[in-house]
């Protein structure tokens, strides 16, 4: 070969080179809008849930979706892609809780029976988010966002019956919390 | 059943979680104990609390920072050597200036036309005359705290104004600047003195990029 066919030759391997890359790189991207179209609605309200404030959860979402894109490749399938990605968000919402040693709120002054359904509501919130990071998470998926217990056993990597117990203990707490909130329309369930 | 339940019980016959007889034995006792009953409704009311709490509101813009984290994350190795450099880079600059700079920093005497001491700002970057409240503002604490960002400080003498500079200038420019400015730092104090109420002059002009601080 002389040396301008082995120029176009060299030249064309760059070209390709390059051109895979791009594909790949185009691919990846749109493997992530399609990712974060199908689920940053449920990973940003846990992270809101879960920090019960906007500005966290904008950023622990983001993060959440760039630890998404790192590690889509990697991802086997051995669960499913929303489980894989829950339980990246709530890793990284109890790490995040963790470093930034996020103040629990006192509730001592919230023991009046609240005047309409929507303060009853933002104490609940409130009082959610100054719940132990294990009850919370239980909390939130479960009761908040409608998990089965099933799945945040999976989520989270702990059994359906830690679960149970986590949140009916959350319960207990925000019960004791929430004193004096009860249902004021409608009977008393028995 | 004699002995009133734990609230956990309480939460787990909510969820229908206990088994047959359990829920049957607890029913029975749930008619007849006021607290109990109340126990249960406040969980119930929290379970029911919670569920009905509306999903907040995706805000716009979420997948550009995604992008730009990822941008970020992906040249991290790059910008670091970069970084090395021109921080190399700085400190020679800043060593030859610190050499260089009491010479070409002194203040003319009366006769000669405007000089700057650092450099020639272009016409439009000059602002108009501060007063004295907002050139206090640019107190020397405040360059310390504005020279991280990219400002550079030229002073100005006129003839005829016992060699005090009478017009300090910022403009934005490069990482060199800074060490300009930080040299020159030690020439402020006299500008203090040129305010108005001093000698009767507007003594400052502050610019900062396209936005003049009046």
């Amino acid at each position: 070969m002389d040396s301008e066919g082995l120029t176009v030759a060299l030249t064309s391997g760059e070209t390709k080179r390059g051109s895979r890359s791009e594909v790949e790189g185009r691919e990846r991207e749109r493997k992530l809008e399609q990712v974060y179209e199908d689920h940053v609605a449920m990973v940003y309200n846990i992270c809101y849930r879960m920090f019960a404030n906007r500005a966290d959860a904008q950023d622990a979402t983001q993060d959440v979706f760039l630890k998404v894109y790192k590690n889509l490749e990697g991802f086997r399938g051995r669960s499913k892609l929303s489980t894989w990605i829950y339980r990246i968000t709530m890793n990284h919402c109890i790490d995040r809780m963790r470093r930034k040693k996020l103040k629990t709120v006192e509730l001592q002054e919230w023991v009046a029976l609240p005047e309409r359904d929507h303060d009853t509501r933002i104490q609940l919130e409130k009082a959610v988010a100054s719940l132990p990071a294990s009850y919370r998470s239980v909390f939130v998926l479960h009761d908040i966002q409608g998990f089965r217990h099933a799945e945040i056993a999976e989520i989270l990597g702990i059994t359906p019956g830690s679960s149970k117990s986590l949140l009916h203990r959350s319960r207990v707490i925000l019960r004791k919390k929430l004193k004096g909130i009860r249902r004021r329309n409608g009977p008393t369930p028995v | 059943m004699a002995r009133h339940p734990s609230d956990a019980t309480l939460s787990r016959y909510a969820d229908g979680d206990l088994g047959k007889e359990e829920m049957a034995r607890l029913k029975k006792h749930l008619n007849r104990c006021s607290g109990c009953k109340r126990h249960l409704a406040e969980i119930v009311h929290i379970k029911d609390l919670a569920e009905s709490l509306e999903p907040v509101e995706v805000p716009p813009g979420l997948l550009a920072g995604v992008r730009a984290r990822i941008s970020a994350s992906k040249a991290p190795k790059t910008q670091g050597l970069w970084r090395g450099i021109i921080l190399g880079f700085v400190l020679s600059a800043a060593i030859a200036l610190f050499v260089l700079l009491p010479h070409t920093y002194v203040l003319r005497s009366h006769e000669e036309p405007v000089t700057p001491v650092v450099g020639e700002p272009s016409e439009e970057l000059l602002g108009p005359p501060l007063g004295l409240a907002q050139a206090q503002e640019f107190g020397r604490d405040q360059y310390s705290e504005t020279a991280a960002s990219d400002l550079q400080l030229v002073v100005y003498e006129e003839p005829g104004k016992d060699s005090i500079p009478t017009r300090v200038i910022l403009i934005p420019l490069d990482e060199k600047a800074r060490w300009d400015m930080a040299a020159s730092r030690e020439q402020l104090s006299p500008f203090r003195e040129c305010l108005p109420g001093s000698n009767g002059k507007q003594g400052l002009i502050v610019t900062v990029g396209e936005t003049s601080y009046r």
